[in-house]
């Protein structure tokens, strides 16, 4: 039998290491597997400027950007980048020739205010697809 | 035997009796493992807030002389001030904000001035609703001539109806490029646009995207990167504590 105070003592480190892995749980958008893509027939730079309208359009404020991946937040009215309670999406471009590139889009939902969020994978899709020529 | 409350369980041991008279049994299996597994609980969360939360790793720029906050959003009808750093301003001869709305395909431009040691400052001009998104650049010139810009940053613009207009009054800026002056009508001040007489937009070197974290498969944040989050309220003797991982930015 385990002693009451061994039990306290073997809670609070349970409750230590439980607190310590959910603090590691980011809200990060995860990158899809390739075969899930969509494939545009442009150059990668085009593809970018294409997807950085359709956040726009869409009413994303982009937060990150780099050559191969681009990270938005939705933002309702009201809303900063640094206060919301919005999804994040993900967006990654790889260059698969000179004129194609292959997207990935993934949408991390917050648990809180989950009723007001959607996945937003096609609707980039859809648009990224309207903004090119 | 016992007397009084003290009463022997049927291991012959006194219930609520001093401790120190309470025959110790032999350490099982179950008390070896649980400190074992305690320790490697302990180890593991340790380990996973320790990794590194990207899967790609910029290079650092090796010019890295000017430091800016991006904005990403802002409400229509209002104004934004851009501010940029400088560690070493006395190398500093001239900084610019190029802006243009995200529609248009050339940029007009206003001068930064030194607000305070080493940081510069310009206002963006309010956007009109539905204006949807503001690109705008900061370019930079040394004393020795060295012309830097650096990658265009996306504002967003909010619709707001509810405020009232901003008020009249014309904003001067300038442009490189007389095409713009037809441009850039979605700005919710008139802007008196000049053609300036020093160009420098089109021979500065484009500084490299600043170093970002991109999320690999599977998640990035370490062991339970990918859950989106998660949050948890608990209440022990009418002290209640809630936690939230939520990352916006």
């Amino acid at each position: 039998m385990i002693g009451p105070w061994k039990k306290k003592i073997l809670s609070a480190l349970l409750l230590f290491g439980l607190l310590s892995l959910v603090g590691c749980a980011d809200h990060v958008p995860v990158q899809p597997a390739p075969n899930t893509g969509s494939v545009f027939q442009f150059p990668l730079s085009e593809v970018q400027t294409a997807a950085r309208n359709a956040l726009t359009h869409l009413g994303f404020a982009i937060t990150k950007e780099s050559p191969e991946y681009f990270e938005a937040v939705h933002l309702k009215p009201g809303e900063t980048v640094e206060k919301n309670e919005s999804e994040l999406v993900g967006i990654w471009f790889q260059a698969r020739d000179k004129y194609s590139t292959l997207v990935l889009t993934s949408t991390a939902l917050r648990p809180t205010g989950i009723a007001k969020q959607k996945e937003w994978d096609q609707a980039i899709i859809s648009r990224i697809r309207q903004e090119l020529p | 035997m016992g007397s009084g409350n003290h009463q022997p369980d049927q291991a012959g041991t006194a219930i609520d009796g001093p401790t120190s008279n309470i025959p110790r049994r032999p350490p099982n299996r179950r008390d070896k493992i649980t400190p074992l597994l305690l320790w490697w609980f302990i180890f593991v969360s340790v380990l996973a807030s320790a990794l590194p939360a990207g899967a790609t790793e910029g290079e650092q720029p090796e010019h890295t002389p000017i430091e800016h906050t991006p904005i990403y959003s802002v409400t229509a009808g209002k104004s934004v001030p851009v501010n940029a750093t400088f560690e070493n301003p006395g190398e500093v001869a001239e900084i610019r904000l190029y802006f243009k709305t995200m529609a248009e395909d050339y940029y007009l431009f206003l001068p930064m001035a030194e607000t305070v040691g080493g940081t510069y400052t310009a206002h963006l001009p309010p956007a009109r609703n539905w204006t949807k998104g503001i690109d705008y650049l900061l370019l930079r010139k040394s004393l020795t001539g060295e012309i830097r810009k650096s990658k265009p940053f996306r504002l967003l613009v909010m619709n707001d109806f509810a405020s009232p207009p901003p008020s009249a009054g014309e904003i001067q800026v300038q442009t490189e490029d007389p095409s713009a002056e037809a441009q850039n009508q979605d700005f919710a001040v008139p802007l008196r646009i000049s053609v300036t007489v020093d160009p420098l937009f089109a021979g500065a070197t484009e500084d490299p995207y600043p170093p970002i974290s991109v999320p690999g498969p599977g998640g990035s944040s370490g062991l339970f990167g990918g859950l989106g989050g998660v949050s948890f309220s608990i209440k022990v003797r009418g002290v209640s504590f809630r936690y939230g991982s939520f990352s916006g930015r």
